[in-house]
């Protein structure tokens, strides 16, 4: 028995209202691209799937090489242009800003987990949140001696010595030049 | 007579008639050992070069080196602070007979003349050199015999 479908006309859809202009930035380092095309080529990293040809294609999407451009030219291509520390500064950038723009879906699915008593992660969830929440207090006991005793008597000895030397030899040291206290650095050689 | 030179182009006659007329200093300068002269040079180019700014460490370095001069005996504390440091004309002097060989340096630092020049110029080092030696500048046939008791 043929199953009848039910066929409703639902008439002619209605207007959108106009969307409101969302002024998207770019940040500095998209804004320093040298191009919409080098732009488009970034973005286009995060549209193509990932794998072996996904610089190429995201090159040709943005529009570089020709329609003749040989696959080992638009390999050149896509290879300097994202090696370029232009386009990988932008990258990062972009990179930065997904990852802070996926920030509410993955708190909305952590929700979602501590939600769920039966998930498997379920316990981690929680503790994840309870330790951003409560942060694990943990004292340390740091015990700072401040042992400068040898060094102080060697140096005090030093100078004792020193002076029952010049002493000895007819030396008045309040005569002689400063002491040079400095420790020597390597200096670059002249050209 | 003997006319075979001697000693410094002296026969051995003229040598011992050069040596009874010598005077003063000069027989104080002639008669002393050279290893004690020279360790008396040694002192004034160290206290020399503590003239000049140095590290702690090298300050200590020079006196300990000064301070092994010291032997108790000749070189006394005494004959150590009588040194003064060498100026600039002496040390250049004492340099210059650096290049000599050992034993020949020795001879030419505590030669009368080389001795007595240095001493012109730093008369502390016959002050010490007299402190060694107190003995030295009169000679033997004019001292007074030893007084020996019955």
């Amino acid at each position: 028995m043929a199953r009848a479908v039910a066929t409703k006309s639902r008439g002619p859809r209605r207007e959108l209202a106009p969307l409101e202009p969302i002024d998207a930035q770019d940040g500095p380092a998209m804004k320093a691209l040298p191009s919409d095309r080098h732009r488009a080529a970034v973005r286009a990293l995060y549209q193509i799937r990932p794998g072996h040809g996904a610089n190429v294609k995201a090159a040709r999407l943005a529009g570089f090489g020709t329609e003749t451009s040989t696959p080992q030219s638009m390999a050149t291509i896509a290879s300097r242009l994202f090696h370029d520390e232009r386009v990988l500064a932008a990258i990062r950038e972009e990179d930065e800003k997904r990852i802070r723009a996926s920030a509410p879906r993955a708190i909305r699915a952590l929700e979602s987990l501590i939600e769920n008593p039966d998930s498997r992660d379920h316990a981690r969830g929680i503790a994840m949140v309870l330790d951003r929440v409560y942060p694990a207090e943990s004292v340390h006991h740091v015990k700072v001696e401040h042992d400068a005793t040898p060094a102080l008597r060697a140096t005090a000895e030093v100078m004792q010595r020193i002076s029952d030397l010049a002493a000895k030899a007819g030396i008045n040291l309040k005569e002689l030049p400063p002491l040079i206290d400095v420790t020597p650095e390597r200096s670059e050689p002249a050209p | 007579m003997r006319e075979e030179i001697y000693h410094n182009g002296r026969t051995s006659d003229e040598h011992s008639a050069w040596l009874d007329n010598l005077k003063g200093d000069e027989r104080l300068i002639v008669h002393a050992p050279v290893g004690h002269v020279h360790t008396i040079l040694i002192a004034s180019t160290v206290k020399r070069a503590l003239q000049y700014s140095m590290t702690l460490r090298m300050r200590s370095d020079f006196l300990e080196g000064l301070e092994r001069l010291i032997d108790g005996r000749v070189i006394t504390e005494k004959v150590m602070a009588a040194i003064k440091p060498a100026d600039d004309v002496s040390f250049a002097m004492i340099r210059e007979a650096d290049a000599l060989p050992v034993f020949k340096k020795y001879e030419v630092l505590a030669s009368v003349e080389v001795f007595g020049a240095l001493a012109k110029l730093n008369p502390s080092l016959l002050d010490a050199l007299r402190l060694c030696f107190p003995d030295l500048s009169t000679p033997t046939h004019q001292k007074e015999p030893l007084q020996c008791s019955a």
